[in-house]
């Protein structure tokens, strides 16, 4: 017993007018015709590089004749842009746009457009190379735009906190001082430290009484109560480093330094504390962008200077 | 036994044409949508700055664009909810007090375009706020003092040291220079951002840590420039989504 016949794989479905189309668009279709390819490629790739060449040869480069929103004007394609325009308007009327006459405005445009002219006018007489003005207006601009990114970035606490444990003792509240520093010359040792013992008796606050029968003056170094860095420049690291623990009320033994001899009475130490991160995070941050810029603008040189022909003269090597 | 009719399977050719007709679709889209993006961004750059938010549906478009601008670009130190950080500097957007003029639509995009002691030349930077014990203008004695005079014109309910206000005043108007940028009543100049010190708006924190800090070291709050980083119609949507956030008007206007 044969079995019945399977069903056609080639056996057309039912067709429905879409179907139908369809059909016909793929025969069409699929009558590619190989030498027409290749003829379009060849139009297509010429008009392509005509297009390219002809770009790339005419001297005139792009241009637009229209004046994108964000700008009043252009001169010679260089945007004269509507924000500086209202506050160049501002300033010269105490007034704002919406209320600035069309006189007002005019005058604002021509100027501007003028001061267009005249930069421009001023590049092709190459003045940047020479003004030193201008110069020196570039350089900081340069400068200040490889530092952009530094200075708008926010670094993370992970990148910040090596940077204050590498400088911890730059984190430290200002702490402040009021003290009298009392000289003589350092061959009257003797008296000193007679002056020393005579103002521990009379009190701290009676320094300079007490210290007047030694022949013991103040040095006007300290002047009131001074934040623990300024008597630090006043008094000298050497001097400040014997001084800056002594309590308030407390009076220190003399101190040669230099020619002197120093007896110093603090009225009044309130000590340096150390700043953990969270509360020096600010005073951080601005240092480590400070370090920061300043290594960006040395690399930046220093890559300038080595894509650049820089010849020097033998003598000055 | 009945055939199962199946609706016939398209061949390859077929599934190319649909996949071609379906790329010329989101290609036109595609093209539409930018269309819409350029003609929107011409609209709102050509109205002016100040009416934009008369205009519902500039106001709508800016609120649109600005608002991922503002997570992507601001929000790391202004705040996602515009706030401002004590603790970064940042000032609170929301509020009516503005450091530099007065806040207009016009102003906040020239601080967005040129950023506030930026390294454009056209930056907000006439002056900051300089580390007077840093320098050796004041000494410590001189501070305090400083600042007895600022819970005076401050109007504290505690009343401050009259003594240590009077050689505070003094230091403020003498030896200390705070009047050339704060004036002599303490109200501020906006024309350079210095901030009115008699208000209870304070930048970096108003404890007396706080303010003892910025008198001796200074302050050097800064705001990038966006010139160069978004196109000019999203800054100028960023401004108006600023000014938007803050209060309205007092005539009521709903803004």
């Amino acid at each position: 017993m044969t079995p019945p016949p399977k069903p056609s794989k080639t056996k057309a479905p039912a067709k429905s007018p879409s179907l139908g189309e369809a059909s016909s668009l793929r025969e069409t279709l699929s009558q590619v015709n190989s030498r027409r390819s290749f003829i379009l490629l060849a139009v297509g790739a010429i008009v392509g590089l005509g297009i390219a060449g002809f770009g790339l040869f005419k001297s005139g480069g792009t241009s637009s004749t229209v004046v994108a929103p964000e700008n009043v004007a252009t001169v010679n394609q260089r945007p004269i842009l509507q924000t500086d325009f209202v506050a160049q308007l501002e300033s010269l009327y105490s007034v704002p746009i919406s209320k600035a006459t069309k006189e007002q405005k005019l005058q604002v445009l021509n100027d501007m457009i003028k001061e267009e002219l005249l930069v421009q006018r001023a590049m092709a007489l190459d003045f940047e190379g020479t003004d030193p003005d201008v110069r020196a207006a570039m350089v900081a601009g340069v400068e200040q735009q490889v530092a952009a990114n530094v200075t708008a970035s926010e670094p993370a606490d992970k990148v910040l906190q090596p940077f204050y444990e590498a400088h911890k003792s730059d984190y430290v509240t200002d702490g402040s001082m009021t003290a009298i520093d009392l000289i003589l010359p350092k061959s009257d040792l003797a008296k000193a430290q007679s002056a020393a013992k005579a103002i521990r008796s009379a009190g701290a606050a009676n320094a300079l009484a007490a210290a007047a029968p030694f022949g013991m003056i103040s040095s006007k170094k300290l002047n009131g109560e001074e934040f623990n860095f300024a008597a630090k420049i006043h008094l000298g690291p050497a001097l400040y480093a014997k001084v800056e623990t002594l309590r308030s009320g407390e009076v220190s033994e003399p101190i040669i330094d230099g020619p002197d001899v120093h007896v110093v009475a603090m009225l009044k130490n309130d000590a340096s504390l150390q700043l953990d991160f969270k509360a020096a995070r600010e005073r951080v941050m601005a240092d480590y962008k400070r370090e920061e810029i300043a290594r960006v603008q040395k690399a930046q040189v220093k890559f300038l200077r080595s894509k650049a022909q820089v010849l020097i003269q033998p003598e000055f090597k | 036994m009945s055939e199962t009719r199946r609706p016939p399977r398209l061949d390859l050719r077929d599934r190319r044409l649909w996949a071609a007709a379906a790329l010329v679709l989101a290609v036109l889209l595609f093209a539409g949508w930018q269309i819409r993006q350029h003609v929107m961004d011409g609209r709102l750059l050509r109205a002016s700055p100040d009416s934009v938010l008369a205009d519902p549906a500039l106001t709508r478009y800016a609120v649109s664009i600005a608002k991922p601008a503002f997570a992507h670009d601001c929000a790391s130190c202004h705040g996602k909810d515009m706030k401002g950080s004590q603790a970064k500097g940042t000032p609170d957007l929301t509020d009516a007090v503005w450091l530099y003029d007065s806040g207009e639509v016009t102003e906040i995009e020239r601080t967005v375009l040129f950023g506030i002691r930026s390294p454009n030349r056209k930056a907000r930077n006439v002056t900051d706020m300089p580390g007077l014990g840093r320098s050796g203008q004041i000494n410590a004695g001189d501070t305090k003092d400083v600042m007895a005079y600022l819970d005076k014109i401050e109007g504290k309910a505690q009343p401050a040291d009259a003594e240590a206000a009077a050689r505070g005043a003094k230091i403020w108007n003498d030896k200390g220079n705070c009047y050339d940028c704060h004036a002599e009543d303490g109200k501020g100049v906006s024309a350079y951002g210095a901030p009115d010190l008699t208000d209870k708006e304070w930048i970096f924190g108003g404890d007396k840590a706080a303010i003892y800090d910025s008198i001796v070291n200074g302050r050097h709050g800064v705001c990038p420039a966006f010139i160069d980083e978004l196109r000019p119609a999203v800054i100028r949507a960023l401004a108006v989504y600023i000014k938007r956030a803050g209060p309205a008007p007092p005539s009521g206007a709903k803004s």
